[in-house]
């Protein structure tokens, strides 16, 4: 028996455990206490270093160090790649992709935590949420061309003067996990709930039609499966998040800066 | 394996600086373009690999635990091989033109020099010896003071004061002799009147800011920066690639404020007069020539800023001639292994540099390899007299060329 449900609607833990909350709400604050004490180690150093007048790092401290680096986020620079693009089309139509999908998701991950403790019931109810599904799931899609074909590029294609790391191997399989991972709770979900609209949800509905063939319409298959992938989804995301101030992903919060920096340098007769 | 707790390792980089350990993504674009990784194939001299080293340093001395509970000690073996690397670098800024973060190693590393060399762990061989050299003579070179000007003859004009100046530099006076006689021809043969410290010209302190030596570099600075106000210096030509690059970025900071003259490279000059009609070139060149653009003149402070169209200019005005492109030209010019005091350390990784030149120009099927730095004059024709390379290419400053041609 399916269940149908009146109008599109996105049940925030459904299928997850009471049991498993608490661990849940543990694993994020202390995620997020790594990832903090991640990023005051960083910028701890930061805020040790000389004021030089021409510049607008001058004067700033801690939390204007920090917001600096999300304003300088959204230049042109870093959302359309400009200096990458000066170097090679391809590496920069792959940074765009992980930067807007990278965005996208994590904005519809904030939107679905304020929808649901804030009760707006805005964001995973009726059209707008066929639409903000559609969106997160063109995203993903987005997200993992970009990892696979970063993987391909490193480990296949090889380019001569690449250095490997093993780092990098793991930086992109931990989001290769969690693109993946996100999909198939998506699509675990979809293949029990089966709601009307869910082809706004492509991908979603191309994992569920897979899962719903491996289990062969076993719906507490799909369920046991559904909580696992979800458990697990949650394990490697707490697990990147907390890794990422002390890995090379840390450039997420300085390279915007140093990028800034780079087009603000004068030029011979200023003087 | 001795551990020493270093007095501070950063207080005299900026925020910027700090930020810029932090932003490598690692990604590789740098190798591309590094001449001292294409020659030796050592991932410790890439610039990514530098910055990761120092910043294991950095936060093992000013990290959040070492602040919280006092820093912890550096491999002292690790600080010695990181200075070595360091220095097997010609900071020519080929990586920070291609670096997708913007990192600019051209300021970055002379920094990081000068905390070594305060450290105790810089310079590197022969570069300990041009403190007291540069004290004594006032020129890198070891030669004397007094023979600075030993190349001017008496159809030479150079006024007491003008407001145009000439900053010689100490390449010009003591190694590209032909370099700055042609310059001087041609800004006498357009009756453009100059003046110049001459003997009384001190080094500009490039090759002691480059390899970390600060010590001297105030003095420097103020004694050329009043000669050249003495003389009623309004607008200052610079010929050498170096010295511009040493009177734009550095000079300010221990001059201590503004200079105050406008700065321009002679090409830029060159070029007007020849737009102007004040120069015109009447021999013929008949020869098939390429163009080295020096890094610190085509990539300034970073790309886009520097001069590389002017010179181009100037060569194509020469009747007659042929002029084909280096595959490497503009702002990703290749580096000739001159700089960033690596000569003095390192002579043998500088001529393969250089060398590379010669093979690149020697594809293009050029006979003459036009280059416009002393540096590059000088190193270009010593690596193919090392590397008894036949036949010989010639080697000719642009502005020797020109008067020449006049």
């Amino acid at each position: 028996m399916v269940l149908l449900l009146p109008e599109p609607l996105r049940e925030v833990y459904w299928n997850i455990p009471q049991e498993v909350l608490p661990f849940f709400y543990v694993g994020a604050a202390v995620s997020a206490l790594m990832f903090s004490l991640g990023v005051l180690n960083r910028v701890s150093v930061w805020v040790q270093g000389q004021d030089d007048e021409r510049s607008e790092l001058s004067g700033r401290g801690w939390s204007g160090l920090l917001v600096l680096s999300l304003t300088k986020l959204f230049v042109q620079d870093c959302m359309f790649a400009k200096r990458i693009f000066s170097r090679s089309v391809l590496r920069g139509v792959m940074l765009i992709l992980i930067i807007w999908s990278t965005l996208a998701l994590f904005a519809g991950t904030v939107l679905v935590f304020l929808d649901h403790y804030l009760h707006l019931n805005f964001f995973l109810r009726g059209n707008v949420y066929l639409v903000f599904s559609l969106v997160l799931d063109v995203a993903g899609l987005a997200f993992l061309i970009f990892i696979i074909f970063a993987l391909f590029r490193r480990y296949v294609i090889r380019p001569e003067r690449m250095i490997l790391s093993l780092e990098d191997g793991v930086i992109l399989i931990l989001l290769l996990l969690i693109g993946v991972g996100g999909f198939a709770v998506e699509g675990l979900r979809l293949a029990v709930l089966r709601p009307e609209n869910m082809d706004w949800s492509p991908v979603g509905y191309a994992f569920a039609q897979a899962f719903s063939s491996f289990y062969g319409g076993n719906l507490e298959g799909l369920k046991r499966a559904h909580a696992m992938a979800w458990i697990t989804h949650a394990i490697i995301s707490f697990t990147f998040i907390a890794y990422l101030p002390f890995s090379k992903m840390f450039h997420l919060f300085a390279s915007q800066i140093t990028t800034s920096a780079a087009a603000q340098r004068y030029k011979y007769g200023d003087q | 394996m001795t551990k020493v707790v270093t007095p501070s390792l950063i207080d005299n980089l900026t925020k910027r600086q700090l930020i810029e350990l932090d932003a490598c993504v690692r990604c590789s674009e740098c190798l591309y373009e590094c001449p001292v990784y294409e020659v030796t194939k050592e991932r410790s001299l890439t610039m990514m690999e530098k910055l990761r080293i120092f910043r294991r340093f950095v936060t093992a001395r000013h990290g959040l635990k070492a602040r919280l509970f006092g820093p912890s000690p550096v491999d002292e073996g690790q600080l010695i091989r990181f200075t070595e690397d360091l220095y097997k670098c010609t900071v020519c800024g080929d990586c920070a033109v291609v670096c997708p973060v913007g990192i600019h190693c051209q300021e970055l590393w002379p920094a990081l020099r000068a905390k070594m060399v305060q450290l105790g762990y810089g310079p590197i061989g022969l570069q300990k010896t041009l403190p007291a050299i540069v004290k004594e003579k006032h020129n890198p070179f070891n030669q004397p003071h007094d023979k600075r000007t030993a190349w001017m003859t008496p159809d030479i004009k150079v006024a007491d004061k003008a407001e145009l100046g000439f900053y010689m530099g100490c390449g010009l006076h003591y190694v590209g002799v032909p370099m700055l006689e042609g310059a001087v021809k041609i800004l006498n043969a357009a009756s453009v009147p100059f003046t110049s410290m001459l003997e009384d010209e001190w080094d500009c302190g490039f090759p002691l800011y480059i390899i970390g030596e600060l010590g001297q570099l105030e003095e420097l600075v103020k004694h050329n920066v009043e000669g050249l106000v003495e003389r009623g210096v309004k607008r200052l030509i610079i010929q050498c690639p170096c010295c511009l690059n040493q009177i734009q970025n550095v000079w300010p900071k221990y001059y201590g404020g503004k200079l105050p003259f406008k700065l321009v490279h002679i090409t830029q000059v060159v070029a007007d007069l020849i737009d102007q009609g004040k120069l015109k070139f009447t021999k013929h060149l008949n020869e098939t020539v390429t163009y080295h653009d020096p890094c610190y003149l085509a990539r300034g402070q970073g790309e886009g800023f520097g001069v590389i169209e002017e010179p181009r200019k100037i060569i194509r005005s020469f009747p007659g001639v042929n002029f084909v492109e280096l595959e490497k030209h503009g702002v990703l010019t290749r580096c000739c292994g001159a700089g960033g005091g690596i000569r003095r350390a390192y002579g043998d990784l500088a001529t393969e540099m250089a060398f590379d030149i010669v093979k690149a120009a020697e594809k293009t099927g050029a006979k003459t390899i036009i280059t416009n730095c002393p540096a590059c004059y000088e190193r270009v024709r010593l690596s193919m007299e090392v590397k008894r390379f036949a036949p010989q290419m010639k080697v000719v400053d642009l502005l020797q060329l020109a008067a020449v041609l006049l």
